[in-house]
């Protein structure tokens, strides 16, 4: 187990959370801590509860009992909006590009949170375009980009907030190694400047290069937490893999 | 992958894109002095057209509704909240002009400061509810509130004279916004115009005009970039509303006739203002302002027309625009122009 | 009391009439998640074709749907086939559309007729039958008994049909309709005309109940819609039940407050259900998110 330093508030961290939905409990008392700088990798069969989980971070979901607290305070109640605000960016697993509007508008309405006049945000989202290598289609109506690119999109819109900690939600599902190749790197980079990320990922190679702390999901519960090593042999997490396989 | 622009397709691009009124990179300069020039030639139209009563009267009502389209395009072009109920707003305007000069008395400039804060008011109240609701919801919601408002007109006839509406007198004097020179009312809609769509060209490139279009294209991705979705769209309404009022208040100065029948007709009003956006493409600065200079003398012609040889034959013509439009250029004229600029854009840059 | 159970009567006819309107507008809203604004104008329209049949070929009013149902279901196959589905996932521009066939249909017939209004005269249905309180006549009783029939019936074609299996499937989820193997577009495209047909029945069942005139169909529409909105999306039992409740709330704020009010009245429930309870009272929540 890896064990937090005694006494520093986690940045993000959620206290016996449930969420139901008709006939099922989709998140079941699971308590998370987030530290800043961690880069935290959350994984699970499908249907594990992952996305209702960061659903309820971000305040997408409210819970039916349990906490979400930020830097200490508590957040269960506030908005989206607020949440993104205080620096919690996010991605959609369903990618939700604003397909009219160009890749740089779209990146553009994150970079807001930070800078209300446009000139500026429209700066901030260059900038980070080309951070995330979108540099090149900045032009391009989000609506045209093959997968891939919507994907990367999805961080730069997030990125673009300024955000404290980032909840990716499966970005490199459907990706080439290449195109894995590259959002490693980038989440690495990103690490190294500050950035705190979560991230749901199938992926087992990408959370074991990445993610020095594991949490697996199983029928809304927490199954067992630790290093990818510890947890990858842990004998209830093969068996929920294997009896789950795709 | 990375393409070569040159300059000259560059600003091509740009004058495509503040058309278009997506103007991120277009510069301040660029988009101004279109602004500037449009609205000239707007004013040199009118200069041409006041010798001929029967052509003005036209153009009046070009400009009138060109405004109001513009007006209502914040909330629904912009927003994407497909509002089928400006025309209370609109009502809103005539009637405060309508009643407080009749009943007490009132400038009619006044009457249209005080509709002002009146439709908001009204577009305030009614939209915190009805903005929970999506899509066709949304849309069947406003129709209701044009449909209530009308029979609410229709009933309380000691406030609005019922069916028989209000006729405002006409004692020509600025006071009473009255004129004998029938341009006077050509100079009052084309400042009405250029404030509606200066406020459009603002909003195209202001954080809310962002914000209002994040909103539309996807609510949840436009709340986790930290917009205030019900805040957003609650600024854009009363922005429309407001405006839409004015331009309301400036009809009763024209008309100087106000029944529920004309200022709540579906057809007429509210459904007319979509029609005219979805000409000139909804959601741009410049759409309804193009759409209006098409639509309303097409309009007006169509029903000396048509409606002699049968009733209704020149709203047929009108229901099928509404058809075919989305079928066949549903990104309306400027939206079809921009694309095909973009398209040559990109293929001489390649 | 008399007058109390007067007005309850005429409010459960009324309800008969919307209901029969409201359950054609919600088999195609609930299924193929249109709002046709144009519903309201396909019963006109079936009105002024049983007026025509009757009319000029003589025949009894209630024998022209024989000719009315399966024109009404082709020119719904049409509509969704020419307006609807090209437009499919464009939900704005499908609301625009049906708009514009509002106006056209409303004033092609305006046009035609020179506005000139018409009634259908039928022995029978002006006939009345004498409950003791109130007076009913034979043309809103069979109305009232159609859109119980036509309730039941649709129940059944749902429910019990393989063809309302593959419905059922495509209005839970699309995609993993089309992946069963089910053709979506052909469902569409057959609810638009079943939805139509209706409106078709409607049309002329009330042709000896109302005076034609070419935008008689607004008279439904509007509580059309509001029974939709109130029973809940796609819900054949709350289109059929919502229908009653509007008339309810038409007939006795009506009567009991002012009849040119009844409107603003049924629209405040109209507005009161969606904002309390957007998925309608039968509906299932969440479904007023469609087109999200
Ligand atoms: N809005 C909702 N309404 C009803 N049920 C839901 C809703 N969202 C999720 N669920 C259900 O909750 C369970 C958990 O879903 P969730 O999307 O959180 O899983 P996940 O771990 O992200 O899966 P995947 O790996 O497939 O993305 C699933 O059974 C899902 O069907
Ligand atoms: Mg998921």
């Amino acid at each position: 187990m890896v064990t937090m330093t005694e006494g520093a508030v986690p940045l993000l961290e959620c206290s016996s959370v449930v969420r139901r939905f008709v006939g099922m409990v989709a998140v079941d008392q699971v308590s998370i801590k987030v530290n800043e700088g961690d880069v935290l990798g959350i994984i699970g069969p499908n249907g594990a509860g992952k996305t209702t989980l960061f659903n309820l971070l971000t305040g997408q979901l409210k819970p039916n009992s349990g906490e979400v607290f930020f830097r200490g305070e508590r957040i269960t109640g506030r908005p989206v909006h607020e949440r993104a605000r205080l620096g919690l960016g996010r991605t959609f697993q369903v990618v939700r590009p604003l397909p009219a509007l160009s890749v740089l508008e779209n990146t553009m309405m994150g970079a807001f949170v930070k800078h209300p006049k446009r000139r500026d945000a429209e700066a901030k989202a260059a900038e980070v375009l080309e951070e995330v290598g979108l540099a090149h289609v900045a032009k391009q109506r989000a609506g045209d980009l093959p997968l891939p690119l919507r994907k990367r999109l999805e961080v730069a819109r997030a990125l673009a907030t300024e955000p404290v900690v980032l909840l990716l939600d499966e970005v490199m599902a459907g990706l080439n190694p290449t195109d894995i190749g590259k959002a490693v790197d980038l989440f690495h980079h990103l690490h190294e400047r500050g950035v705190t990320l979560v991230l749901i990922e199938h992926n087992l190679k990408v959370v074991r290069t990445l993610s020095r702390h594991v949490v697996v999901l199983d029928h809304g519960a927490v199954l067992a937490e630790g290093t990818p090593t510890e947890v990858l042999q842990h004998p209830d997490v093969v068996r929920a893999y294997l009896g789950n396989r795709r | 992958m990375s393409t070569q622009v040159t300059p000259r397709t560059d600003a091509l691009g740009s004058i495509a894109k503040t058309l278009r009124g997506g103007s991120a990179g277009a510069s301040p300069a660029l988009v101004w002095g279109l602004y500037a020039v449009s609205m000239a030639f707007l004013g040199l139209l009118l200069m041409i057209v006041q010798v001929d009563a029967y052509w003005l009267n036209i153009l009046i009502m070009t400009y009138l509704f060109g405004g109001l389209a513009a007006a209502w395009n914040l909330i629904g072009g912009f927003g994407g909240q497909l509002s089928l109920g400006h025309g209370v707003y609109f009502a809103v305007g005539a009637y405060v002009v309508g009643i407080t000069s009749t009943r007490y008395d009132w400038s009619p400039w006044l009457g249209m400061v005080l509709a002002v804060p009146i439709a908001c008011a009204v577009a305030g109240l009614t939209s915190w509810p009805t903005f929970r609701l999506r899509g066709p919801f949304f849309a069947m919601a406003t129709l209701a509130l044009n449909q209530v408002a009308l029979v609410l007109a229709l009933y309380f006839d000691k406030v609005t004279g019922g069916p028989a509406g209000i006729t405002m007198p006409f004692a020509p004097s600025l006071r009473e916004a009255a004129f004998i020179e029938r341009w006077k009312y050509g100079v009052l809609v084309l400042v009405y115009l250029m404030v509606a769509v200066a406020l459009s060209t603002w909003m195209s490139r202001s954080r809310l005009g962002y914000a209002l279009r994040a909103v539309r294209e996807n609510d949840e991705a436009a709340s986790a970039a930290g917009f205030h979705v019900f805040k957003v769209k609650m600024h854009g309404m009363l922005l429309s509303a407001g405006v839409t009022a004015v331009g309301g208040a400036i009809y009763a100065m024209y008309i100087r006739y106000i029944d529920p029948g004309s200022v709540l007709s579906l057809a007429d009003v509210s459904v007319r203002l979509v029609l005219i956006c979805l000409l000139g493409g909804i959601g741009t600065a410049t759409g309804p302002v193009l759409g209006a200079l098409l639509l309303i003398p097409a309009i007006t012609l169509l029903q000396a027309k048509l409606s002699s040889q049968a009733p209704g034959l020149n709203l047929v013509a009108v229901g099928a625009m509404l058809v075919l439009i989305p079928l066949l250029m549903r990104r309306g004229i400027v939206g079809t122009v921009a694309d095909l600029t973009r398209k040559a854009t990109t293929r001489w840059s390649r | 009391m008399d007058t109390f159970m007067r007005v309850l009567i005429i409010a459960v006819l009324l309800g008969g009439i919307y209901g029969l309107v409201a359950m054609g507008l919600n088999l195609i809203f609930g299924v193929v998640r249109v709002v046709n604004f144009a519903h309201g104008e396909l019963v006109m329209l079936g009105m002024y074709g049983a007026y025509f049949l009757n009319q000029v070929l003589g025949w009894n009013v209630y024998a022209t749907m024989v000719i009315v149902v399966p024109a009404m279901f082709v020119l719904g196959l049409i509509i969704q086939r020419v307006v609807i589905q090209p437009l499919s996932g464009q939900t704005t521009m499908q609301l625009l559309a049906t708009f514009g066939l509002v106006i056209v249909f409303q004033n092609s017939v305006l046009a035609i007729t020179e506005g000139e209004a018409y009634s259908v005269s039928s022995s029978f249905a002006r006939n009345t039958f004498d409950l003791g309180v109130a007076k009913v006549d034979y043309g809103r009783l069979v109305v009232l008994v159609a859109t119980t029939a036509v309730a039941v019936a649709l129940w059944w074609l749902i429910h019990k049909t393989s063809f309302g299996r593959s419905v059922r499937a495509v209005t839970e989820d699309r995609m993993a309709a089309r992946l069963m193997g089910i053709n979506v577009e052909r469902t569409f495209l057959i609810v638009f005309g079943i939805g139509s047909a209706l409106a078709g029945l409607a049309g002329v069942l009330l042709a000896p109940v109302y005076t034609l005139t070419p935008n008689v169909g607004q008279s439904f529409i509007f509580a059309a819609f509001a029974v939709v909105v109130v029973g809940g999306l796609g819900s054949v039992t709350g289109a059929y039940l919502g229908g009653f409740l509007i008339g309810l709330v038409e007939a006795f704020s009506g009567y009991y407050i002012d009849p040119r009010l009844g409107m603003a009245f049924y629209f405040g429930v109209f507005l009161l259900v969606l904002i309390i309870r957007p998925a309608g009272l039968f509906g299932r929540a969440g479904s007023e998110e469609m087109g999200a």
